[in-house]
């Protein structure tokens, strides 16, 4: 499986090196709020990967503060619409989140949380500045899953319960590229 | 010409109309499914258990010697001459061979259902079913027979979410089930609601208190008595004729007792914030002494002369505390004084020979120390790779109940070598 990887990956960038558009590398870093059922709150994400002519496939991990706070991790693939400095883009996130609720965020003191599915898509706008700077207006729909753990009784006769979230939202970001 | 250009206008008018009417309306739908996409959802994933039943007829004429069964749920053991008792979690009793202690055989097993707690006295063995105690002459303990059943003797089991178990049957086992039910709204984060079938049985692999003697039990020998309690009250059995105990007395004894351990003339009852001693110097009639606070319905103990060797742990119903062992100066029972604390990984049973302290520490596995000086525990030998529960040391022969099997060690002050195991199967 990882020779295949490698051998996957040499293809990719030898294809590329011959290719008329250069492979460079590239960054998304936004701030925003996500709206959803629930109170209004925050997010951050860094998105980091690699440009190649209108597409940008990266690796993204955030902060969401959505109902319970957690950290997505995700890969994110970007497509502008239109060849130009600024112009529409499309984006498509998937990846998972790894609950880091506060006190008040669980339901039990000593519950634990498991990862779930993290997964948005929108429309952006990028206004270029520069030479490859650009300022980033976005808006999607994410959702994301978690899932809280809880024993109700003590350890010597457990009672587990198990609680699925998905918590659904509009993504609201503004942003920085280069 | 104007008519037709008029006409044409009102066309193209009413066209912009209907669109923008059309545009709106699509526009409307479009924020409605919208909006929906925004709901949050929450469900709640838990495990229905449901009793199975079985008359009390068929149950009591099986309380005998029947085939061995796997050990899965191992609890208390006890030793009477070659066989080791273990007491299978509300199930029943296993009938061990343990005349080659490198190879141990399970004989039989006794059906009890219920059971969590054993004690022998000569050719007796007493146990509990639920509430019941039953006595049983195990004379050839691979032909045991029950001589006597005492109904209501122990406090009746507790369930959870208001469950009344049906009285006039046993129960024998639980279906368990997992359901999926949409649960409170995720803006409302109370733990409970609502009224389900959702009761909790001391059944998997939950250990019953541990030890052979010396730590917490429903009931206790004490020469020719037996002494039993339930939430409030401590009965006294006489065990003159050891197949019929007869109660002759019953003593108030205070809120939400659990629990009852001998030691000398005395005994300590636990309850959920401590222990209260009772003199029992007259046997049939006990006498409250004193508190001892250091030690709850959940902690085992045990004792030697000079001090009392308590195990502390986290999750257990009796609430929280640290995962250690405390040692304390019983010299006088009235005022115990904490000699020293010692930080523990997940202590349970605890078992003594002479100077050597054997502490079965859950995960931590299990550590032996010299005890000549309480001050000053020396580890004189740890075995990891085991989850353990309880121990009975005697006679150089170190029996562990484990999680996945009942060791037994040959020890002495400078070694402990493992020489058998019988596997459990959960």
């Amino acid at each position: 499986m990882k020779i295949l990887l490698i051998i996957a990956l040499l293809i990719f960038f030898s294809v590329a090196a011959g290719a008329q558009h250069k492979i460079v590398f590239s960054s998304q870093n936004y701030a925003g709020i996500l709206v959803g059922e629930n109170k209004t709150n925050y997010q951050f994400q860094t998105i980091n990967g690699i440009r190649y002519n209108t597409w940008l496939g990266g690796i993204g991990i955030g902060i969401d503060g959505y109902y319970v706070n957690s950290i997505p991790l995700f890969v994110s693939i970007n497509k502008e619409l239109f060849k130009k400095k600024s112009g529409f883009y499309l984006s498509a996130d998937a990846g998972i989140n790894f609950g880091c609720p506060t006190i008040n965020q669980r339901r039990a003191e000593e519950s634990d949380f498991d990862a779930g599915l993290y997964l948005t898509g929108g429309l952006g706008y990028k206004i270029g500045i520069g030479k490859t700077n650009g300022l980033l207006i976005y808006t999607g729909y994410s959702s994301k899953h978690l899932i809280e753990k809880t024993i109700s009784f003590p350890a010597d006769a457990p009672q587990m319960d198990k609680y699925d979230y998905y918590l659904r939202r509009i993504s609201l970001k503004i942003g920085w590229s280069f | 010409m104007a008519g037709n250009g008029f006409l044409n206008a009102a066309v193209s008018l009413f066209k912009l109309i209907v669109m923008k009417k059309f545009s709106i309306v699509i526009l409307g739908c479009l924020l409605f499914s919208f909006q929906a996409c925004l709901k949050d959802k929450l469900t709640r994933t838990y495990t229905i258990l449901e009793p199975i039943y079985q008359s009390r007829t068929v149950v009591e004429s099986n309380i005998k010697s029947n085939p061995p069964k796997e050990i899965q749920s191992p609890g208390k053991i006890f030793i009477y001459g070659n066989y080791i008792f273990l007491n299978e979690v509300d199930k029943g009793i296993h009938i061990i061979d343990n005349s080659n202690p490198s190879s141990p055989v399970a004989k039989a097993f006794i059906d009890i259902p219920g059971n969590v707690d054993i004690a022998v006295k000569g050719n007796t063995l007493y146990a509990d079913m639920y509430g019941d105690l039953v006595t049983m002459d195990i004379s050839n303990p691979l032909a045991s027979r029950m001589v006597k059943l005492q109904r209501d003797v122990f406090p009746e089991r507790n369930y959870t979410n208001g469950f009344m178990p049906d009285r006039s049957q046993i129960i024998v086992g639980w279906t368990k089930r997992d359901t999926t039910v949409p649960a409170n709204s995720v803006n409302n984060r109370i733990l409970r609601g609502g009224v389900f079938f959702d009761a909790m049985a001391a059944s998997s692999s939950a250990p019953a208190t541990p030890g052979l003697a010396g730590s917490m039990a429903r009931f206790a020998l004490v020469n020719d008595y037996l002494y039993a309690v339930d939430h409030h009250t401590l009965k006294c059995f006489s065990l003159t004729n050891a197949f019929d105990p007869q109660q002759i007395s019953s003593v108030y004894a205070g809120w939400d007792i659990e629990t009852i351990f001998p030691f000398k003339d005395k005994l300590f009852l636990g309850s959920m914030g401590g222990v209260f001693i009772y003199n029992i110097s007259n046997p049939v009639n006990p006498v409250i002494e004193s508190n001892f606070i250091h030690a709850r319905a959940c902690d085992p103990v045990i004792a030697d002369n000079n001090y009392a060797f308590v195990t502390l742990r986290t999750g257990t119903t009796c609430g929280p505390a640290n995962d250690e062992l405390q040692i304390l100066d019983i010299a006088n029972l009235r005022y115990p004084k904490l000699v020293k604390t010692y930080a523990m990984n997940s202590p349970h049973g605890l078992a003594k020979d002479h100077d050597l302290l054997f502490i079965c520490d859950g995960a931590g596995g299990l550590k032996m120390y010299d005890a000549s000086d309480v001050t000053h525990l020396v580890l004189k030998k740890r075995i990891t790779g085991l989850e353990t529960y309880d121990a009975i040391a005697w006679n150089n022969n170190l029996i562990v109940v484990a999680k996945d099997g009942l060791y037994q060690f040959d020890y002495t002050a400078a070694s402990l070598t493992r020489k058998s195991k019988l596997t459990i199967n959960h």
